[in-house]
């Protein structure tokens, strides 16, 4: 049928319906159509344009960062798997700053770099699909430190939390909010005699989560606790430790989160030969006065399988991810098994990779800094 | 409204009529009002009219009429398979002449699957376009000066703009 009937009645959409439309366009896609005319560009650099979008693109859209490549030399790398499990590469910025080694933070669609000199560490805050960096401003440089970085709805912020320690205590908090641009003290509380691993920072729900030692009245009785820091609240919180058998060194790098909540993912050993199950415990929070305000619920336990799930396995959406192997760099792929908890199947892909982090977390695409100018 | 009517009868902005099940009309809240009111006793023969143009709205009667057995009662999961298939098969059809009548007259008649379908139909084709194809279709003036369109492009190498 021919449809050249409409061809000169003009159909202008109201701009409601057509935010609706963009809202479902890829960054690639927006920021490719902000030469459209003046109101599209502005449009996308307003925070609500910005929030909805990565609202919707956190529920349709979620990646897993698979390796990172933050190097002097060569552009910031990220590899990335989407959904569909195809892989994506980001690849833009490069600083000249000079820095012997990296870690990647990442939340809600932005990411927070850590780049480690030999003499101080500096931050950056980098939404690599925009191609924005900025730098933070210089924190404190005192040794010993663990680092947390999240967002939080209630206050519409991303935070960067590093506590620094002495005598292997935390003695000094500061935290830094992109709003505010600026370093600031916070004061230290439920934190007192707590020691915090440096390696193992979860964000989830609008808090940061750390392994920690508290300790107790006696040089030997410490007591394996969580750290939780509320982002929006800035007060942190002790945590009981879930009751199953592992050792510190064992629970490291575990720390994980499923559903919106903090998860914690446990590998044993059964059976002759050697073959591991894992288990997935959450952290509930209760409101009920009568209850202890947290417990520890498992929720999966896969069946036998020949992964010992031992570098820093994570969930992604309803998988448990684990690399297989470090790959050296010269290595262009590594292997990652995905543990399916709704249908307790295994699956091991073959993924590009050119560095050799194992560190791998979850990413979504944002306009995050894209109103923001560069330093 | 006595229940016994099961079908009711509408018209476009065009002055058609059409005919559209009680179960299908109550997927958009203007046409679930409609139905509540008196106009469709049986000794009433006024006809409401809907401010969609015939073209379209045999498209949303058509959606409505697909989409009303599933709203009603709720389907198993190889039911809503299917039903996604049979969308994606629905806006197919000469999507860029009426998709933007669907789009506005799913925002009117408050359908939000539709709409939702449409908007994420549009974004989908948008994708494959050129800035200049989307200025045409979306009736956009360019209003950039041309430093400022260069200062764009050098803002953001990575992306080839047309």
């Amino acid at each position: 049928m021919e449809q050249t009937v409409m061809e000169n009645e003009v159909s202008y959409l109201p701009p409601g319906i057509i935010r609706n439309i963009l809202l479902r366009l890829s960054v690639k896609s927006l920021i490719r159509f902000q030469r459209v005319c003046k109101d599209w560009k502005n449009l996308f650099k307003t925070p609500s344009f910005i929030a909805d979008h990565l609202h919707r693109s956190t529920q349709k859209s979620p990646l897993l960062v698979v390796d990172s490549i933050i190097c002097r030399s060569n552009p910031w790398r990220l590899c990335l798997l989407n959904r569909e499990m195809q892989a994506l590469e980001f690849q833009n910025t490069h600083i000249t700053n000079s820095f012997t080694s990296s870690r990647v933070y990442s939340s809600y669609g932005l990411l927070c770099v850590e780049l480690i000199g030999r003499y101080q560490h500096s931050f950056w805050l980098w939404n690599p699909c925009i191609r924005k960096l900025i730098q933070v401003p210089k924190p404190l440089d005192r040794g010993k430190y663990s680092v947390g970085f999240g967002f939080s709805p209630i206050v519409n912020d991303y935070k960067i939390v590093q506590l620094c320690m002495s005598d292997d205590l935390v003695d000094q908090v500061e935290v830094y909010a992109l709003r505010e641009g600026l370093w600031r003290a916070v004061e230290l509380r439920d934190l007192e005699g707590v020691s915090v691993s440096g390696r193992s920072a979860v964000t989830c729900n609008g808090a940061i989560f750390w392994f920690g030692l508290k300790e107790g009245e006696e040089e030997e009785d410490c007591e394996l606790v969580i750290v939780s820091f509320d982002i929006a609240m800035e007060v942190f919180t002790l945590i009981p430790f879930p009751n199953i058998p592992l050792t510190l060194e064992s629970c490291f790098d575990r720390l994980t989160m499923y559903q919106n909540k903090l998860a914690m993912l446990a590998p044993t050993v059964v059976g002759n030969p050697e073959s591991y199950l894992i288990d997935l415990w959450v952290l509930e929070e209760s409101t009920d006065p009568s209850k202890e305000r947290w417990s520890w619920t498992k929720l999966y336990t896969s069946r036998p399988n020949p992964y010992r799930f031992s570098i820093s396995p994570i969930v992604w959406r309803n998988e448990i991810v684990c690399s297989l192997n470090s790959s050296k760099p010269e290595n262009h792929e590594a292997k990652v098994v995905f543990c399916n908890i709704t249908t307790d199947e295994f699956k091991v892909f073959t993924i590009p990779k050119c560095g050799n982090s194992s560190q791998m977390f979850d990413y979504v695409e944002s306009l995050v800094l894209l109103d923001r100018i560069e330093v | 409204m006595s229940s016994s009517v099961e079908a009711i009868t509408v018209l476009s902005s065009d002055g058609d009529e059409f005919k559209i099940t009680v179960s299908a009309a109550k997927l958009s809240k203007p046409l679930n009002w409609m139905l509540e009111d008196v106009c469709f006793s049986d000794d009433c023969d006024e006809v409401p009219t809907i401010e969609v143009n015939s073209k379209t709205l045999v498209k949303v009667i058509e959606y409505c009429e697909k989409h009303a057995p599933r709203a009603n009662s709720g389907a198993s999961d190889s039911d809503a398979e299917e039903l996604k298939k049979w969308d994606i098969e629905f806006m197919k059809m000469d999507v860029k002449d009426i998709l933007f009548h669907i789009l506005m007259a799913a925002n009117y008649l408050h359908m939000e699957g539709l709409y939702d379908l449409a908007c994420q139909t549009a974004a989908d084709l948008m994708k494959g376009m050129t800035v200049s194809q989307i200025r045409k279709i979306f009736h956009i003036k360019n209003d950039f000066s041309s430093e400022e369109q260069e200062q764009l492009r050098r803002q953001h190498p990575g992306c080839s703009f047309d």
